[in-house]
């Protein structure tokens, strides 16, 4: 505001004589600058001087102008504006799209990944190849086997032995062990009958039970079966009748159908009496004997037959494109086979 | 508001292309700025729109002058090496005259503080001290004060540019 000095008289700061100029000033204030300007002639040159910078200001300025200008219409600009924001909305849907699927991708690619590794854990529990698993197929206290002698049907000794790996679920509840053939990518299979149960060790639950006493019979396979006579089969049987070398053939039964279509079913008896039956044939027919087969034998078995001595029963499946050779027979002794014959062998 | 807008578009545009310009030194491109701050303020609907638009017009003249450093193409303000100012060959004299005079006023300008030259053409562009002092943080009564030191500043540069001029001609 107006300055006084030590004589009581007041002068107009420069700034207040500035923003007078420029009409900053409220009408009070203003009507006191005036009044002392017209009393105070050093004041009244200071503000001439004032407004002569003020003005020098103002024409310097005007020197830095752009030149002339046209502006465009307010029209025009507001078109312009509404293109581009029409471009932005359309950007921002786009943008949003290929947001939504670069989304959808990665969530892809992580639920495949997901899918992976839960693949990989699955396999990881699979069975394993673990050969000595074959011999907690036998009983500790088993007396020494009595092993029929296996042969091949038709000898090649240029053809690599078949090495069978014996497999078996890492889980108690898969009453199943995997064997798998190495060289001819065909599978073995041991199907137990029996449900794990708690109080049986491993054996008991890979295997099955039959009756206490054992049967020369191997029970009625479903359809229409033709038995052809056994005499003279032993041992000038022809070789491709599917079959375990050695042991005598008590009952071969066919089931009539098309070229390669037929199955064969051949019962041989062991020593103690128990029968071993070999199903050869088309895949599926024989794997649905074997369930027929298994069922049968599964709704027979007596409750507490996991704990009784009865013998245990187990089929051994090799599967070599869309033929199956099925051995169905004691546990122990199909156990044995598979260790030490190294696996059945069948040529198709 | 559409109406408001408009009448400020025709009343204003000359002025916030001018102010743009002595900022960034160049017509069209101040032109383009200053489309861009009305566009703006189409979508934005500012209350107070003449001060909101001299606001976004310092802001972008800011970013400009950024950019321009980053590309290398500004017109650089010595501060005090007047000597090395671009020198302009003459095709007429008051061609030639107008351009010195319009060069000396450029470095005048740029010889003040960011501060004053601020306020100085935002004053130039008829913006009211309360509005100056709204967009640059001063306190009010401070408007006056830095106008009066940066008209001075100005008009002195200008002059003792003069003075070298003719130094160097004589």
């Amino acid at each position: 505001m107006i300055e006084w000095n030590s004589r009581a008289v007041r002068h107009i700061p420069d700034e207040e004589l500035h923003a007078y100029l420029d009409q900053a000033l409220s009408r009070s204030q203003c009507v006191e600058i005036e009044s002392h300007l017209a009393e105070c002639p050093g004041c009244s040159a200071l503000r001439d001087d004032t407004a002569g910078l003020r003005d020098r200001t103002t024409a310097l300025l005007a020197r830095l102008g752009p030149g002339p200008i046209l502006p465009p219409s307010f029209a025009t600009l507001r078109d312009r504006y509404d293109a581009e924001r029409r471009w932005r909305r359309q950007w921002t849907v786009r943008a949003g799209w290929a947001a939504s699927l670069i989304v959808a991708a990665g969530l892809g690619w992580k639920m495949n990944q997901r899918v992976q590794a839960e693949m990989a854990r699955l396999q990881a529990d699979a069975p394993i190849a673990v050969a000595p698993v074959a011999i907690r197929l036998l009983p500790s206290d088993s007396p020494p086997l009595a092993v029929p002698a296996i042969q091949t049907a038709r000898p090649e000794p240029n053809r690599p032995r078949q090495a069978v790996a014996l497999r078996q679920p890492t889980s108690a509840r898969l009453p199943v062990a995997a064997f798998q053939v190495a060289d001819e990518s065909a599978e073995v299979m041991v199907a137990s009958y029996a449900p794990a149960s708690e109080g049986t060790d491993q054996t008991s639950q890979e295997v099955f039970s039959v009756e206490s006493q054992p049967s020369v019979s191997g029970g009625n396979l479903q359809g229409l079966w033709r038995n052809v006579g056994v005499d003279g089969l032993e041992p000038s049987t022809p070789s491709q009748l599917p079959r375990v070398p050695g042991l005598p053939v008590i009952q071969v039964q066919v089931q009539p159908g098309e070229a390669g279509a037929e199955v064969t079913a051949v019962d041989q008896q062991l020593e103690d009496g128990q029968l071993i039956r070999t199903i050869e044939g088309p895949a599926a027919k024989v794997s649905s004997l074997i369930a027929n087969q298994e069922a049968e034998d599964a709704s027979s078995r007596q409750p507490d037959a996991a704990n009784s001595t009865q013998p245990d029963k187990m089929t051994l499946t090799l599967r070599q494109g869309d033929r199956m050779l099925a051995v169905t027979g004691p546990s122990k002794v199909l156990g044995s086979l598979m260790i030490s014959r190294g696996g059945v062998r069948r040529r198709y | 508001m559409a109406d408001e807008l408009e009448e400020l578009y025709r009343t204003t545009y000359s002025t916030v292309v001018r102010f743009l310009y002595r900022r960034v030194w160049d017509a069209d491109r101040a032109q383009d700025l200053a489309q861009e701050v009305f566009m703006r303020a189409m979508a934005h609907r500012p209350e107070k729109p003449r001060a909101w638009l001299f606001a976004v017009a310092a802001n972008l003249a800011r970013d400009e002058a950024r950019a321009a450093v980053r590309r290398k193409r500004h017109l650089t303000l010595l501060k005090d090496d007047p000597v090395t100012l671009p020198s302009i060959q003459p095709s007429a004299e008051e061609t030639v005259e107008q351009d010195e005079r319009r060069s000396k006023v450029e470095a005048a300008l740029g010889a003040l503080t960011k501060r004053d030259r601020e306020v100085l053409l935002l004053w130039d562009a008829g913006m009211s001290y309360p509005e100056i002092a709204q967009q640059t943080g001063l306190a009010l009564g401070a408007v006056g004060t830095t106008l009066a030191r940066a008209r001075k500043r100005l008009v002195d540069a200008y002059d003792r540019m003069e003075q070298q001029s003719r130094a160097a001609h004589s």
